[in-house]
């Protein structure tokens, strides 16, 4: 019946969207009409679209000595997990932690999630104690994200009583030539037997 | 048999008589008409004229070519049809809009304007090859004949011969 309506207007058949149905693609990709909602992550029409906006919280933490310490963790620990965001022109958020001493082996899995519409984040894992940096965010075994989410996941073994520290931080490009140089993550930090 | 003998009698009567009344001389031959010239009903011969083959040809091209038009505006019709129901939603979808959504997006749109265009102009021929069908018909040519009856009568001897003349 549709075909048939189709065939015979002919206007013939240009495609409708409607507000709020599809999530931003990247770089706040929206279909024509329609812009980014950066409160909602999605693509509503162009006049209702809020800008993005997020409470940044711990800040200042953009120093690994200004880091926010996360609750101590146990050698196997429960799930920790924190919304948070990089505001425009936030160049990192840090957190800290320390490894309970006594573990015979203990390693951090960490994660964090953030929507493809802004720009992208970099995780990076550092030793505070020796000032390196023991790994940098890579592509998840079993990503939890659904869709229009990136994730970066962190699985390192590490030394029972160490200082750690966790640093987000924006990836540089794919920031709509600078205006959505900005994201909201969820930090995930697990501490478990290797 | 008889009724024709008898018919052939009142004939033979008849004939002399009615030469004398009209003033004609039985014996002179010759023959003469009796009544005054009848117009009979108007005999109307109509001709259909045909069309030449350039016009028929100039004609059936036209209207391919509208066929033609119409069909590629059909293809683009379909085409932009199957576009827009890949990305035209009502309801969330939950998932974000890709560079790959757009391009059918805009192949949707493109396609749309080009079924307009081409259904547009496969109907102007269509129109054009309707309108022309009628100015350039052939006129079909009409004769009209009109019959005129004359009653003669020829004497002959011992009688008289009677017939008719129809002038066209």
């Amino acid at each position: 019946m549709k075909w048939l309506v189709c065939a015979a207007a002919l206007a013939a058949c240009q495609p409708s969207v409607a507000t709020g149905t599809y999530l931003c693609g990247d770089e706040e990709l929206c279909p024509e009409g329609q812009a980014c909602d950066g409160p909602t992550g999605t693509c509503v029409v162009a006049s209702t679209a809020q800008p993005f906006a997020c409470m940044d919280m711990h800040e200042p933490d953009g120093m690994p000595q200004q880091a926010f310490v996360l609750p101590q963790l146990t050698c196997v620990s429960s799930l920790y997990t924190e919304d948070d965001c990089l505001v425009a022109g936030d160049a990192a958020d840090w957190r800290s932690f320390t490894t309970p001493s006594g573990c015979t082996a203990v390693a951090a899995q960490i994660e964090i999630e953030f929507p493809i519409a802004f720009e992208p984040l970099t995780l990076q894992l550092w030793d505070l104690g020796a000032d390196t940096m023991l790994a940098a965010g890579g592509s998840c075994m079993n990503p939890s994200n659904g869709a229009g989410v990136d994730s970066l996941c962190v699985s390192q073994n590490l030394v029972s009583g160490g200082s750690y520290g966790i640093a987000v931080q924006p990836a540089g490009g794919a920031d709509c030539g600078g205006s959505c140089n900005f994201n909201r993550y969820t930090l995930s930090v697990q501490l478990v037997t290797p | 048999m008889r009724a024709v003998l008898l018919a052939f009698a009142i004939f033979a009567v008849l004939a002399p008589r009615a030469a004398r009344a009209q003033g004609v001389n039985p014996e002179g031959g010759t023959e003469v008409p009796i009544a005054p010239g009848a117009s009979g009903r108007d005999i109307v011969v109509v001709t259909e004229g045909s069309r030449s083959t350039t016009n028929i040809l100039a004609l059936s091209g036209a209207a391919l070519a509208g066929l033609a038009f119409g069909g590629v505006g059909l293809y683009y019709n379909l085409d932009a049809r199957d576009a827009a129901n890949q990305v035209t939603t009502t309801g969330p979808v939950g998932q974000p809009w890709t560079k790959a959504d757009q391009a059918t997006f805009d192949r949707a749109n493109s396609s749309s304007t080009k079924a307009e265009v081409f259904y547009g102009i496969g109907g102007a021929c269509v129109i054009a090859v309707a309108v022309a069908y009628m100015v350039t018909a052939p006129a079909s040519e009409t004769t009209v004949i009109h019959p005129r009856a004359t009653a003669t009568v020829a004497p002959t001897p011992g009688g008289a011969v009677v017939g008719g003349v129809w002038r066209f």
